[in-house]
């Protein structure tokens, strides 16, 4: 356990934690809220696929799967205050299916069989939609609107949910750290490595694959949750290819598996980017370019992982 | 006294080709078998096929009257049986310490102070106390086949394998392993032995199997194998 | 019945130019044991390089020659300095060849734009015996077929011996003489050729528009992986099999359904087939 890097983490959120009562700017909030959240996000892949070893290919159904899963229940007519919790439940539960699904593969094939399901999930997004009497269109490419539990038009709805990402961001680093540095985190890290040799010595593969695989969609869920309940609706682009790959993208860059790297980084890719208001199309070349450059750099010919 | 191990009528083939033709043999509590024959006639197959790793064609594994054969390398190993081998397999980015700690702790969920204590006490009998710190990556060959034997040891296994542990070791480190694996079966512990020495098998085993080409086996002290020049050094 | 028929037809021409893409990823996976997910933007490639070729004056199977040899240079150079160093890690090279997919749909984006475009053809349908023949579909699928036997013809060259050698026992090959690493670049830069051809000669027949890589992506996934792995002559024989399926589920359904259904081949596909392939890759690697 690094206490210094804790530390810095813990003073950072403090200040972090200032910034409503500093400023009302709409922009700025509004960066930092999504900063929050999609760094929650890269968090679930990089305990999945960064941590345990497991390549996620798909990382966006979490995320979206739960901003979907509250659309649905708003739909089904829900009420307001289940909505999170019973997505966030839903969706770690497939993740928990996919995870024992998909046990027996690993490496490119886990990551292509998981793209696949979660491209599937992002067909049907757009695929599936229907409109009603009054002429409003529900589902495909306008999504689906989530009933949210506080007032959007309110003043302080920014500054809250600021504080409430930026609590859950805290709470993940923290809570994903801790279990990095632990008992448990080290059997994870040990079949990560070589599952044969950690078979031998007692650690059962698959019921750390579901576990790994549901804590990941967990964090991930998380993420699309909060999105659902900020945005007010759940649009297919948090199902997308270009998503998931973004995901994987910062946990390999910002050094995976090791929680405090990612976060910080995909914090600071998310508040530049935004700042500058960088279109999706240099953004996915500033991506994908890091992509190769740190594949490179941490896997390349005569480094070990 | 019923042995600890059954080994009865395994087979096995890949891609084809027949490996095993129905091994048979068994253990004793306590006991050395060596396990001795030409390289691609199944020894570490028979290893891999008692810890699990490998599903046989045909045939049973018992150990201390419990069916092996179709439970998975996890429940094996916590039932008592420790495995090393043949290329060392260390957890490159855990440190020594880790390496150990990881088996010791593996029925476990959380960490209790006995557990540092019993890995640091392991790894102090196998000689690396000195190097618990490191990344096991960093270690010499020798070392990292102590590592092995640290790390099967670990599990309180009550049978040994080893694929061949003594490969590539200098003739200190060869001295100081055999000390400790004697002294690991004075008190009790039984162990599957494949090594091509004879200075090795004469040393450590009870018994030794002898693998052929032709899927035969032979059986015997490694006395009455030498003696017919069956054994090689 | 005369719907169906021409459908099948359809699909089955179809399918000869998809067996183009999927033969070159199988192959490429039989050589390099990688899955290589920047193969749909090679077919993209050729789809834009032959638009922006008929857009200025030229004739779109004039632009075959010159979509093959830039494509084989842009495949060489990729496997060279984006795969080749890393290797060794099964999904890092799955992420980079992701990165390098998306990387080009954002280049297609920049240089001809998000808009859908699309080609005219050059060859007309014409009436035969009451049904509707394409006569392009045809040519492409002819071509496609030319270049297949070409390939099959080539792998049993000595050159052709020595790439499924590589492919069977790389250690054994390097030890005969053989420039492996040579013989991986070549080789997946031909694959990445074989896609962007595929990619000219469908060009007539849908949009243009940058992400459109996908599909033939999944669909040659769908292929290699219902095919076996790494078998030549199962991706074909599933190129036809899968480009029929297709065809159906988009004509009766919906395209979306053809490709959800492709989709779950692979997902299904890697849930049944695993532990036999992924037992012989592990072995190797």
């Amino acid at each position: 356990m690094n206490r210094a890097a804790v530390l810095a983490f813990v003073l950072v959120v403090s200040l972090l934690a200032v910034v409503p009562w500093l400023t009302t700017d709409r922009f700025l909030l509004n960066l930092l809220i999504l900063a929050n959240i999609y760094t929650i996000y890269v968090l679930g892949w990089d305990f999945l696929g960064g941590l345990a070893g497991h390549s996620n290919g798909g990382h966006a159904l979490s995320f979206g799967g739960a901003a979907y899963l509250s659309g649905l229940l708003t739909l089904a007519g829900c009420p307001a205050w289940t909505i999170p919790a019973l997505s966030l439940f839903g969706i770690t539960l497939v993740g928990a299916l996919l995870g024992w699904l998909f046990r027996r593969l690993d490496g490119a094939y886990l990551l292509l069989a998981t793209l696949a399901v979660a491209e599937v999930a992002h067909e049907l997004s757009l695929a599936l939609g229907f409109t009603t009497p009054e002429g409003y269109t529900i589902g495909g490419e306008g999504g689906l609107p989530v009933a949210p539990l506080l007032a959007r038009e309110a003043d302080w709805f920014y500054g809250c949910l600021f504080w409430i990402s930026l609590f859950f961001l805290a709470l993940t680093v923290l809570v994903l750290y801790w279990i990095r540095c632990s008992l448990p985190g080290l059997k994870i890290k040990a079949l990560a490595q070589d599952a044969v040799v950690a078979q031998t010595v007692g650690l059962n593969p698959d019921r750390f694959r579901v576990a790994t695989f549901a804590a990941g969609t967990l964090v991930g869920g998380l993420a699309g949750v909060l999105y659902a309940q900020y945005m007010g609706v759940a649009t297919p682009s948090t199902l997308s290819l270009e998503f998931s790959f973004v995901a994987m993208t910062v946990s390999i860059a910002g050094g995976k598996g090791t929680i405090i790297g990612p976060a910080v980084l995909s914090y600071l890719l998310n508040v530049l980017l935004g700042w500058l208001w960088v279109a999706p199309v240099v953004r996915l070349l500033l991506y994908s370019s890091v992509a190769i450059l740190a594949a490179r750099w941490f896997f390349g010919r005569g480094r070990e992982a | 006294m019923e042995p600890l191990l059954v080994v009865s009528r395994l087979t096995k083939g890949f891609d084809g080709v027949q490996v095993l033709h129905g091994v048979s043999f068994s253990v004793g509590a306590g006991e050395v078998l060596g396990l001795a024959g030409p390289n691609g006639t199944g020894k570490t197959t028979i290893l891999n096929i008692i810890c699990g790793l490998v599903r046989p064609d045909a045939g049973a594994v018992i150990f201390d009257g419990q069916d092996l054969t179709e439970l998975p390398p996890h429940r094996i190993a916590a039932l008592g049986v420790g495995r090393t081998f043949q290329l060392p397999r260390p957890l490159r980015e855990l440190t020594v310490f880790e390496n150990v700690l990881v088996a010791v702790a593996a029925g476990r969920g959380v960490l209790r102070a006995r557990d540092r204590a019993k890995a640091r006490e392991i790894l102090a009998r196998v000689g690396l106390s000195d190097r618990e710190l490191w990344p096991a990556g960093r270690l010499s060959s020798g070392a990292m086949r102590r590592l092995e034997v640290a790390r099967a040891l670990a599990t309180c296994p009550r049978l040994l394998l080893l694929d061949e542990p003594f490969a590539a070791l200098s003739i200190k480190e060869e001295r100081e392993l055999m000390a400790l694996l004697k002294s690991l079966n004075r008190q009790g512990l039984a162990m599957i032995l494949v090594s091509h020495s004879r200075r090795i098998l004469r040393q450590l085993a009870h018994r030794v199997l002898l693998t052929t080409a032709e899927g035969t086996f032979r059986e015997g002290t490694p006395g009455e194998l030498l003696a017919d020049g069956e054994l090689e050094t | 019945m005369e719907q169906e028929l021409q459908l099948a037809l359809s699909g089955l021409l179809a399918g000869f130019t998809y067996a183009l893409v999927a033969v070159g990823l199988t192959l490429v996976f039989g050589i390099t044991r990688v899955v290589n997910l920047s193969h749909g933007a090679f077919f993209a490639l050729g789809a834009f390089v032959t638009c922006s070729v008929v857009q200025w004056g030229g004739r779109g199977f004039l632009a075959l020659p010159l979509v093959f040899v830039l494509s084989l240079l842009l495949g060489m150079g990729l496997e060279r300095w984006v795969i080749r160093p890393v290797r060794r890690h099964h999904a890092v090279v799955a992420i980079v060849t992701l990165a390098v997919a998306i990387f080009m749909e954002q280049i297609f984006q920049l240089v001809w734009g998000p808009d859908y475009q699309s080609i005219p053809r050059e060859l007309p349908l014409v009436g035969f015996m009451g049904t509707l023949v394409d006569l392009q579909q045809i040519a492409a699928a002819l071509v496609a077929v030319v270049l297949l036997l070409v390939l099959f013809g080539l792998l049993r060259t000595r050159i052709g011996m020595a790439v499924r050698l590589v492919a069977q026992d790389p250690e054994g090959a390097a030890l005969v003489g053989i420039d492996v690493p040579r013989v991986q670049t070549v080789v997946f830069g031909v694959a990445c050729g074989l896609a962007a051809v595929a990619g000219n000669l469908t060009a007539f027949a849908h949009s243009i528009y940058p992400a459109m890589g996908r599909v033939p992506l999944v669909m040659a996934l769908a292929v290699v992986i219902f095919g076996g792995l790494g078998n030549v002559h199962g991706a074909l024989v599933a190129g036809l099999i899968l480009g029929l399926v297709a065809s159906g589920v988009s004509f009766y359904v919906s395209p979306e359904w053809s490709y959800i259904t492709m989709l779950l081949v692979i997902a299904v596909g890697l849930l049944t087939r695993p532990s036999g392939l992924l037992g012989r890759v592990g072995r190797r690697d």
